[in-house]
């Protein structure tokens, strides 16, 4: 290799490598410097999260359990040494994705309230769901599957009304609720029985 | 002096990276459903041309021509996994709704264009002048949209409900026909205008 | 196992296509529709890296990125991979297949920066896609990028006949075409399994 060839090929290849180098340093530095105001502000949703689905509770506690396609952690609620009911974090699949919300069941397995955390459904419609108007219809709500209505929802029969436009996210949100609730007696069932 | 006032211009009217380039397209129609959406696009993508104009304009000398798109993708990439991490620990309400549109800056033309073509061959400077101008206009644009579609297809500007409870939005132009038939619209006005002026000075 | 692949396809291609319902790809959307030929080109040449990248990427997420806990780095490792991919592919296509290199090579260089194959590469990723499912999400996400870029060139052929008001010429009349059949692919919309 005569120097010229050096000249052409090394220098270009190393000034790449520098400039490669030198960002790479830079990720790893807003890294360190962000990483953990992140991990706060996603621990601290879902603790907020929990705490508006069962008011009740004064404290929680990760549950054990087999975690499926849509549920994915559960956690027991105390309040004084005594269970006051349960938080779901379940990701049912909406119109744009999973939608990830956290349903509040008390001990007999009513629901006490949901909060959406994160959707990606689109804007003016399936995005309403995260409004309170919507998800306060699920407040005193129980198993055996919600039905969902247009406009007429009654809830004696287990009813909710869907978003205009956006039926396939409020079937999702309640199907995420349905799932909640059967893990949740599926849990209670098998501690039972220890 | 007249050169400052020749960027701005150039970035904010004449070069518009919207309204007459037509480039970074996606962002353009992806992110505009609200003007808050637009506006933090609109910063994000500011904050990276300044960040790698400055930069590009510093190396000039050293990166051949070779290897030089390939160091400006690096370049730009490290400004934008920069933001992306600000804007998720300090603005996380913005960075969820933006999504995938943020790591996406990467590949929107218009910052590998200033690149190339002003910031490998002027001062540091004006390239970041050029950086802040082009981003302003890029924003103004964006900004113009967003607050077109948030207003007819939802109703409300910065969320602030404009009209009665009766109103009802045409939910059309914040699903992705509005975007791209508000964009068509928006050049056709400007076209309008610039046809007229030029019949009047005949 | 077939279901979800069926319901990959339908989203891809339809429900949730690249360029109509989630914009990404728009710029050669709008660049290279002018006629059908040069629009199946860039079709053609779209799918075989987007395809490619997704392979490369996802191999490079969980077997470089993950392992060293350095998954912050994922746009830079991706742009990176991608454009040394569609650089290698275009040397080899030139050497080896010169009659493909002459169809596909203008449109090569376009594709780095195509946010339709770093788009595709984050989604992979987004949504824990397996490596079957990222392979084949991907290449039918380019199926209904080039769907869509070939019925566009299509309406466009046709335009360019017609009277059109002068201000709309262009690229107003093409965006507002755009908006349409974006409409039309709305009909498709929560179609899913």
């Amino acid at each position: 290799m005569n120097k010229e060839n050096i000249k052409t090929i090394a220098h270009p290849a190393f000034v790449l490598f520098i400039i490669v180098f030198v960002s790479v340093a830079l990720l790893v530095f807003f890294d360190g410097i962000t990483k953990e105001k992140i991990e706060l502000i996603n621990a601290k949703n879902s603790e907020a999260a929990r705490i508006e689905v069962l008011p009740d509770a004064k404290g929680f506690e990760k549950v054990d359990f087999e975690e499926t396609d849509i549920v994915k952690e559960i956690y027991e609620g105390h309040s004084d040494n005594d269970v006051a009911g349960y938080c779901v974090s379940v990701s049912p699949k909406g119109y744009g994705g999973e939608i990830s919300m956290t349903v509040g069941l008390d001990k007999d397995l009513n629901v006490t309230g949901i909060k959406i955390t994160n959707s990606s459904e689109t804007a003016g419609l399936g995005k309403n769901a995260e409004k309170e108007e919507f998800t306060n219809q699920f407040k005193g709500l129980k198993k055996g599957g919600i039905n969902v209505v247009k406009g007429t929802a009654n809830k004696e029969n287990n009813e909710i009304d869907a978003l205009s436009g956006a039926t396939i996210t409020s079937k999702a949100v309640s199907n995420g609720v349905d799932e909640a609730i059967k893990a949740v007696e599926k849990i209670i069932k098998e501690g039972a029985a220890k | 002096m007249k050169k400052l006032t020749e960027i701005a211009k150039n970035g904010l009217i004449y070069e518009n990276p919207t309204f007459v380039q037509l480039v970074g397209m996606c962002p353009t129609l992806a992110t505009t459903t609200s003007i808050i959406n637009a506006l933090g696009m609109g910063v994000a993508v500011t904050f990276v041309l300044i960040g790698s104009n400055v930069v590009i304009s510093l190396l000039r000398k050293f990166i051949s021509p070779k290897v030089r798109i390939a160091s400006y993708i690096v370049v730009i990439a490290a400004f934008v996994t920069i933001i992306e991490m600000l804007l998720k620990a300090y603005l996380p309400a913005i960075s969820n709704s933006l999504g995938m549109f943020i790591p996406l800056i990467v590949v929107n033309c218009i910052i590998l264009a200033r690149a190339e073509s002003f910031a490998s061959k002027n001062g540091v400077v004006e390239s970041a002048l050029d950086g802040l101008f082009m981003g302003l206009g890029f924003t103004m644009a964006l900004a113009i949209l967003g607050g077109i579609r948030e207003i007819i297809g939802n109703g409300t500007i910065f969320n602030l409900p404009l009209f009665g409870k009766s109103f009802k939005p045409a939910i059309m132009f914040i699903l992705p026909p509005g975007a791209f038939i508000t964009l068509g619209v928006i050049l056709a006005v400007k076209n309008a205008i610039s046809l007229k002026k030029e019949g009047n000075s005949k | 196992m077939i279901g979800k692949f069926v319901s990959i396809a339908i989203i891809a291609i339809l429900s949730e296509n690249f360029v109509l319902a989630k914009f990404l790809g728009i710029c050669p959307f709008l660049g290279v529709s002018k006629k059908t030929d040069t629009a199946i080109g860039m079709g053609l040449a779209v799918t075989f890296v987007m395809t490619f990248a997704s392979i490369l990427t996802y191999l490079t997420y969980y077997y470089v990125l993950v392992p060293f806990n350095i998954e912050y780095l994922q746009t830079l490792a991706f742009i990176l991979v991608i454009a040394f991919l569609v650089q290698f592919v275009e040397m080899f296509v030139a050497k080896m297949v010169p009659s493909l290199y002459a169809a596909l090579g203008i449109y090569l260089p376009l594709i780095t920066t195509n946010c339709a194959v770093l788009g595709a590469a984050i989604i992979n990723i987004e949504k824990m896609y397996s490596l079957p499912e990222t392979i084949w999400f991907s290449f039918c996400s380019a199926i209904g990028f080039t769907v869509a870029i070939v019925l566009f060139a299509g309406v466009r052929e046709r335009l360019e006949n017609s009277d059109i008001p002068k201000a709309l010429q262009g690229f107003p009349i093409a965006l507002i075409t755009a908006g349409l059949i974006s409409m039309a692919f709305l009909g498709f919309s929560g179609l899913s399994f």
